[in-house]
């Protein structure tokens, strides 16, 4: 039985725990979905004190703060240090999306030559500073709860925030997207029409959308827990796509989740550590 | 007082927009001698992370630029894609496309004007301050930016990311029945943005104009929200194409985005001046 909000956080009624909102290398996408919280907004505007959240509000306040959202990937020295200061200010850190917990799509360069990158798409290359990776929140600072998705689901985004405020452990699925066809009655593309769907090494929770549209689940999620990616990448190469088709969705928005990273490392005909398959 | 005073104001970060700015102004006595928007977002590096990659991914990888505006992106991208393969959709996939915009633009307009801009108007930090002044405005703000993500929902699979965009189509046609469950709302909110434009109408807007080069797509038949020429108000009128023939990209040492040689403003409004001035 619980008997108040998560230790840490105020336990009296008056006092309302303060929410702040930051934001790294990122699409802004994952904390549009606490607005997209349409019919909970205002109630949950009740419960927390949103004293830092730039894209929503002008109130801007100090640390410290009792929950941190944080949204994007740490890609700049300057942001390195932004996040030190927001951890040393935050009771409870969350990490919201691809890019927080993996380090996103941007993580692309993180197999690429940096000043190659930089000439590709700046004239003035010198005027950018940025660093040769991009990099998961957890790969830099401890990390309270990592909350997956490209984007999240606002309804894990609301059980997570009031399982804080209700002093219990969120529920948020680990099973694959696999289970959620079932639950669909989306017959398995996988099995039924020879796609390459990621589905089975994937975690749940975009309510697994692709597959009832026609296509192969690409990952959005990251890992799921005790994924066989490469028992899977294996069974895909013998029966249905080549390793360099399968290397580009192993390595999209959850590239540097190590489950898909090393899958992809190791089915790569290019990379250092590949197999000859 | 004796001389000219200078005076720095510096914004650290703006609030209440989609993406990340900072500003600079310098007045010398009242009058304003610089300023300096700087963009502080991290590069992401699209334009080189997309290269050797399959083209069926573009528009997935491209949405990902800006969670507010996905299919701005994947539409650009699917546009230049079916250009460079010569592929021709149907009619109905143009309207399917143009259906699945609306929804973008009722659910980002409904964001910017009700949690970004209004509460500008009535000094409040931010909607939920507004919300203790006009409850029900910021309600009804909120219900038509859900029908617009429901809208995305039906017919993109999600609201932010959606997941049904392919060159040359969808993956999959929206169900009949799926649409149909959308007429009620919509026809409630047809009512509710008019509501909302008597209601911004009366803001009282600061009287401000400039000397701009105002740039916006304009189409024949419609309002250019997905396909048209790009015009400008010193009379430019060209094909999408042929964009990069007549404008430049500019870095400046203060800001991470590229700002466009010729200072243009492209707004909804300004679309609707122009696209008003051509018929």
């Amino acid at each position: 039985m619980s008997t108040g909000p998560t230790p840490g956080l105020p336990r009296s009624k008056e006092v309302k725990p303060r929410l702040a909102v930051f934001k790294f290398a990122s699409c802004d996408g994952c904390q549009l979905q606490l607005l997209s919280c349409e019919d909970e907004l205002l109630t949950l505007a009740d419960s927390v004190d949103i004293v830092h959240f730039l894209e929503a509000s002008s109130r801007i306040e100090s640390g410290p703060y009792d929950i941190a959202l944080v949204e994007g990937s740490i890609t700049t020295s300057a942001d390195r240090r932004r996040l030190y200061e927001i951890r040393e200010q935050s009771k409870i850190l969350i990490t919201i999306g691809a890019c927080a917990t993996a380090g996103g799509i941007q993580a692309l360069k993180n197999w690429a030559d940096r000043s190659e990158f930089l000439r590709c798409v700046y004239a003035n290359a010198e005027y950018i500073e940025t660093l040769s990776t991009s990099t998961a929140i957890g790969d830099h600072v401890r990390v309270d709860f990592e909350l997956r998705g490209c984007p999240i689901n606002r309804f894990q985004l609301l059980e997570v925030l009031q399982s804080l405020l209700v002093g219990r452990k969120p529920r948020t699925p680990k099973h694959s997207v696999c289970l959620d066809c079932k639950r669909r009655g989306t017959v398995c593309i996988a099995v039924a029409r020879d796609a390459a769907c990621l589905g089975p090494m994937t975690q749940a929770g975009c309510g697994a959308i692709c597959p009832a549209f026609n296509r192969g689940c690409y990952g959005c999620f990251g890992p799921t827990t005790q994924a066989n990616c490469d028992s899977l990448a294996d069974w895909y190469i013998r029966d249905r796509i080549s390793a360099p088709q399968l290397v580009p969705l192993l390595r999209n928005f959850n590239a540097g989740a190590p489950e898909f990273r090393d899958c992809g490392d190791r089915v790569d005909p290019n990379s250092d550590q590949g197999e000859v398959l | 007082m004796s001389g000219k005073q200078a005076r720095t104001i510096e914004v650290g970060a703006l609030t209440r927009v989609e993406g990340e700015g900072a500003l600079r102004i310098v007045l010398e006595e009242d009058k304003v001698v610089d300023v300096q928007l700087a963009i502080y977002e991290p590069p992401r590096f699209f334009e080189a992370l997309l290269r050797g990659r399959p083209l069926e991914e573009t528009p997935d990888i491209t949405a990902r630029i800006c969670g507010i505006c996905p299919i701005a992106y994947q539409m650009t991208a699917v546009h230049a894609l079916e250009q460079a393969l010569g592929v021709t959709i149907t009619p109905e996939i143009r309207e399917l496309r143009r259906l699945l915009y609306c929804g973008e633009w009722i659910e980002s307009h409904g964001v910017h004007m009700h949690l970004l801009h209004i509460p500008d108007f009535f000094g409040c930090d931010s909607s939920i301050d507004l919300a203790k002044r006009f409850p029900n405005e910021v309600n009804r703000g909120l219900r038509l930016k859900k029908i617009g993500n429901r809208l995305l929902e039906v017919l993109g699979g999600r609201a932010v990311h959606p997941i049904n965009i392919a060159v040359g189509g969808f993956y999959k046609a929206p169900s009949p029945a799926d649409v149909r469950t959308l007429i009620d709302d919509l026809q409630w909110g047809l009512d509710a943005a008019i509501e909302v434009t008597h209601w911004v109408a009366k803001f009282d807007f600061p009287n401000f104009s400039g000397d701009y080069e105002m740039v916006a797509l304009r189409h024949a038949s419609e309002y250019p929200m997905n396909e048209g020429n790009v015009v400008s108000t010193s009379g430019l009128n060209t094909a999408t194409v042929d964009f990069e023939n007549h404008f430049q990209e500019l870095q400046v040492p203060h800001s991470t985005a590229a700002c466009r040689q010729c200072v243009y403003l492209v707004k909804q409004r300004i679309s609707l001046d122009l696209w008003l001035g051509s018929i």
